[in-house]
């Protein structure tokens, strides 16, 4: 068998034969799941395909699983696509996608429809709405869903659109359950661990597109209650949403991988649970979107003006090399400093609020999560976004970039710091190491002990200005960066939550989005006042 | 069918006289002045002010099994293992070997370096380092243990296959001793320049003897870091007696028992708990068995610390300054209380967590070694006043079953007897049970004189490991329950 472009000691005569069998069934059953009428997919790992076509896929997720191959198979190449090096939690080195990877990864992407790509627009919709359509639909969908008509015409549409997920879902979990079968005739102890994660990394994109109540039964009933709780509880105070349901994704995908056994059985109660979790989502969208206050509370924000941000700490890069291989940067002093964001120019404005410089801690939050806790930080994903950053930088230099974040008594691996100390760590990392070519504003997070117990001894990080000005405008989260596009009025053009290279589909989609907001010609002129 | 036994002279005859040449051509192990001629050439060849580590050990082994009345394996071992770090391009590289010769020391550098030709400069102040655990001083130690000649533990098998042989037993077991010393150094930026030497060393004895016919089974074991505290012939002889008073045991009813385990029982759930206190990290995210619930107001899971988890007579530390716990001061490990009083008041964890979570450098780090106490009632008092109970030797294939419960399944094994009017008057066949140490150490009647178990530490040295590692010493109590849950039979012997 040969893989797209696969080189790597993965694909081992050992392996081969298993490895064959597995993928051309995940991806039949992947695909099947995308568009069940689909079937040339069963033969695309099987051709010896040393110069894929990448624009001869039809979907995002075949795109997303050759692309994922060639990320794995990138790790033991020599080529580097970024002048930064990626480190995993081992601090090993890895090099990243090759350029051609890019290239034939976009070319991929691009004109393709996100049938059954679950996205978030935003809101407190849970990942229970499969938007199903152009990404043009999903738009309107969504505008009309939180925007327009009344409450009753709301829960009317949300309903019309969870039935189309539903009616097809008793179809994918009759393929997942196929799979696991399969799965389960697999030597599997004696196979190497990659073949494990291997298989587990494409079940777990197959089953995103299956999607929500897998996930929600992986977890259990309570933990299902517990997040559907805190996404009303959400829309209700108006804070931001997802949290909760981010940081239980994750549990998931550990879970599903590594508990793979488990599958089997997992699907079986789902499918015997179909028409009681169906009723149950059912309901659940009449709450939600027929709550006429909750709605209004949480708004699609697009074309709201932006806060202007503080800062306790300001760096500038000088956007010159120095002898030691960094980036030259100067600290900028209050008095020089220009506001954030500038008038009269394109801002993009990347919150960074748990420092990508982190380490994994697999530290989860309990419910009404906030920003304050840092947890999962993933290096090589922040690694590749500000590479994608200086990318788009080079590209539209007139934009001007601005990098959020804040202090938390750490960084990486090292011993308590003073805000001081950290502030010039981060902007030594941020700017010296990473090179963003922008600036750096940092904020000083005030904290406590935790209260109540004198035996614990945890620090409890306190909101900062930022986060309240941004609560309820646009998630600021601890777990993902994000990404805003303001206009040179100040407002808000486009924004993107998590990390944004994935399938390299929101890094095209952010230079669109920066070109069209270019093309723009501001109302107020440069002398326009930012109201909040 | 008995395999007849090792003549006396296959056992302590010619074959002995290679381990004596091995004696002789070279130490044990080294000594600190040979360790530290090894770092200090490293020292000089990579002549670098990049932060480094360095961790010299020497580990010897020997080892003596037999089964079925049959010595089975021989062993005397040793090896050195040298471990360099050298941090560069702002990443450690590290790499571990065990030739000591210049040309070796030259080439492991050199690979060091070449492997790292790849990468970007990462600024040193992304990697502060943590303060340097370095054990120090003179450790786990006994140079009774330590002189042990291959040839004494094969007399002590030899003595005891022919006592089972004599009587038609079956007798199967293991006695290994261990040395290790390390000598560690350590620079970096943070905690400047450091040397740290240890020694530990350890004797484990366990020994199984079963009938022939497989209709009972008596086991008996210790480990301790000093051979004084290891007495041989009182393992197999209680091995022995629990042999014969387990034949042809009875089948009764599973269900709640009034029931007494000895120490080795005792220690599983004990364990169970000590390893749970020793990861700060569970129940902090919200899962294991001493999380107590969200606290969204905070955004954090609220523990168990300072609530009273498990009876108030219970008392679980780590101090090694107790002469009962066999740890010595100097193992680089301080005083640690973890239950006290039945209140939970410890979670253990590594210095970045205390860095990143408490904003302080103070941590306390897992140590496998604990003294559990409580009270001081003999087995025999236990025993006198139960109405009807069973008394438990030990359990075999432990398994923790998920969930925040902390329960737990396993087998009886070895002995297990019924307790009427406060005699013991039957074997009983196995059972399978299902527990939970909460449940264990809140339904306490009485807890006995706390003594030390068999628990050996790791056999092969741990790696760029400190000798508190080597040897854990645990010590826990008899104890008395009101019921303990058997839940099946079993025909296991």
């Amino acid at each position: 068998m040969k893989v797209h472009g696969a080189n790597s000691s993965l694909y081992s005569v050992r392996c081969n034969i298993m490895l064959k069998k597995i993928a051309v069934f995940l991806v039949f059953v992947m695909m099947s799941v995308s568009n069940p009428s689909s079937l040339f997919s069963q033969v695309l790992f099987e051709v010896p395909d040393t110069t894929p076509n990448y624009t001869g896929y039809r979907y995002l997720e075949e795109c997303a699983a050759a692309l994922d191959r060639i990320y794995k198979d990138s790790f033991h190449s020599s080529k580097l696509w970024m002048d930064t090096a990626r480190i995993n939690y081992k601090l090993e080195l890895m090099t990243a996608y090759p350029e051609d990877a890019i290239k034939a990864g976009k070319a991929c992407v691009k004109n393709k429809n996100i049938d059954t790509i679950q996205r978030t627009i935003g809101g407190p919709i849970a990942r229970t709405l499969l938007l199903i359509g152009s990404e043009k639909d999903a738009k309107q969908l969504y505008d009309r869903l939180y925007e327009g008509g009344t409450s009753e015409e709301r829960v009317k549409l949300a309903i019309e659109w969870m039935n189309i997920y539903a009616d097809a879902r008793p179809m994918r979990l009759e393929a997942m359950k196929t799979l696991y079968q399969n799965a389960k005739l697999e030597p599997w102890a004696d196979t190497a661990d990659g073949v494990m994660l291997e298989l587990g990394a494409i079940l777990a994109r197959s089953a995103w597109v299956v999607g929500d109540t897998l996930f929600a039964m992986s977890l259990g009933k309570e933990v299902i209650e517990r997040n559907e709780k805190l996404t009303l509880d959400q829309r209700n105070y108006g804070e931001r949403a997802g949290g909760g349901w981010n940081l239980d994704r994750t549990i998931y995908i550990d879970r599903h991988v590594y508990r793979f056994v488990y599958g089997q059985a997992l699907v079986d109660s789902l499918i015997a649970g179909h028409t009681a979790l169906r009723g149950w989502h059912l309901e659940r969208l009449k709450r939600v979107f027929g709550d006429t206050i909750a709605i209004n509370g949480n708004r699609y924000w697009n074309e709201r003006r932006f806060p202007q941000l503080t800062g306790d700490f300001m760096f500038k890069s000088k956007e010159h090399i120095g002898a030691d291989g960094l980036m030259e940067y100067v600290a900028v002093p209050k008095e020089e400093r220009s506001p954030v964001p500038e008038s009269g120019k394109i801002n993009m404005i990347v919150s960074l609020q748990a420092g990508c410089n982190m380490w994994t801690n697999n530290i989860s939050t309990p419910p009404g999560n906030d920003v304050t806790h840092r947890s999962n930080k993933t290096p090589q994903f922040c690694f590749e976004t500000i590479s994608q950053l200086r990318r788009i930088k080079e590209k539209f230099p007139e934009v001007d970039l601005t990098i959020i974040t804040r202090t938390y008594g750490t960084v990486g691996r090292s011993a308590p710091l003073t805000p001081e100390q950290e502030a010039d760590t981060l902007a030594k990392y941020f700017l010296g190491f990473l090179k963003v070519p922008g600036r750096l504003l940092i904020e000083n997070t005030p904290w406590i002990k935790l209260p109540g117990n004198p035996l614990d001894l945890r620090r409890v990080d306190l909101p900062t200005p930022n986060q309240d000005s941004l609560q309820g405008f646009s998630g600021v989260s601890a777990q993902h960066l994000r990404v805003h596009v303001l206009d040179a009025d100040g407002k808000m053009f486009f924004d993107s939550e998590g990390f944004f290279l994935r399938a390299l589909g929101p890094e095209l989609r952010l230079e669109e989005e920066i070109a069209a907001v270019l093309r723009r010609k501001p109302k107020q002129g440069i002398t326009g006042q930012y109201d909040q | 069918m008995i395999t007849k036994a090792h003549s006396e002279s296959d056992i302590l005859g010619a074959s002995y006289d290679s381990f004596q040449e091995q004696e002789d051509s070279a130490p044990r192990l080294f000594d600190e002045a040979a360790a530290l001629d090894i770092i200090e050439r490293i020292k000089k060849i990579a002549d670098t002010d990049n932060d480094m580590y360095i961790s010299v050990q020497s580990w010897w082994g020997g080892a003596q099994r037999w089964a079925r009345n049959y010595a089975t394996m021989t062993s005397d071992q040793r090896n050195v293992s040298v471990w360099i770090s050298i941090k560069i391009k702002g990443l450690n590289r590290a790499l571990s070997f065990n030739q000591t010769d210049d040309n070796s020391l030259k080439n492991a550098v050199d690979y060091l370096y070449k492997s790292s030709k790849s990468g970007s400069n990462i600024p040193d102040a992304m990697w502060v380092e943590k303060p340097t655990f370095v054990p120090k001083g003179k450790s786990v130690w006994s140079d009774a243990t330590f002189n042990r000649k291959a040839e004494e533990n094969g007399r002590a098998v030899y003595n005891l296959t022919q006592k089972s042989e004599a009587e038609g037993l079956l007798s199967a077991g293991f006695i290994g001793t261990v040395g290790a010393r390390i000598l560690n150094y350590s620079r970096t930026s943070y905690s400047g320049e450091q040397y740290g030497s240890g020694e530990a060393s350890e004797i484990q004895c366990s020994c199984t003897v079963r009938h022939p016919k497989g209709t009972g089974s008596g086991w008996a074991g210790n480990s301790s870091f000093d051979l004084q505290r290891v007495d041989m012939a009182r393992i197999t002889e209680i091995a022995f007696d629990k042999c014969v008073r387990s034949l042809d045991p009875v089948r009764l009813e599973p269900g709640r028992y009034q029931t007494i385990l000895e120490p080795q029982a005792t220690a599983v759930f004990a364990e169970q708990l000590v390893l749970h206190i020793g990861n700060r990290i569970s129940p902090e995210a919200g899962y294991g068995v001493f999380t107590l619930g969200g606290d969204a107001a905070i955004s954090r899971y609220r523990t168990k610390l300072g609530l009273q988890v498990v009876d108030k007579r219970i008392n679980i530390y780590h101090d090694p300054e107790d002469p009962i716990s066999g740890t010595h001061p100097s193992s680089g490990m301080d005083a640690f209380d973890m239950i006290k009083d039945g209140v939970l008041v410890n979670f253990a964890n590594d210095f970045e967590y205390s860095a990143r979570e408490f904003h302080t450098t103070d941590f306390h780090l897992f140590r496998s070694s604990f003294v559990m106490k409580g009270g001081s009632t003999s087995t025999e008092e236990m025993i006198s006043d139960m109405e009807r109970g069973l008394v438990v030797t030990r359990f075999s294939g432990v398994e923790v079953l998920p969930g925040a419960s902390g329960l737990m399944t396993g087998l009886t094994r070895d002995g297990l007897w019924l307790v009427e009017r406060g005699k013991i008057t039957k074997a009983v066949r196995n059972f399978r049970w299902t527990e939970s140490p909460f449940f264990i150490f809140n339904n306490v009647e009485k807890i006995g004189e706390a003594v030390p178990i068999f628990n050996p530490g790791e056999w092969q040295f741990p790696f760029r490991g400190a000798p508190h590692e080597v040897v854990r010493t645990v010590v826990v109590p008899t104890i008395k329950i009101k019921d303990f849950s058997f839940t099946s039979t079993i025909d296991a012997v």
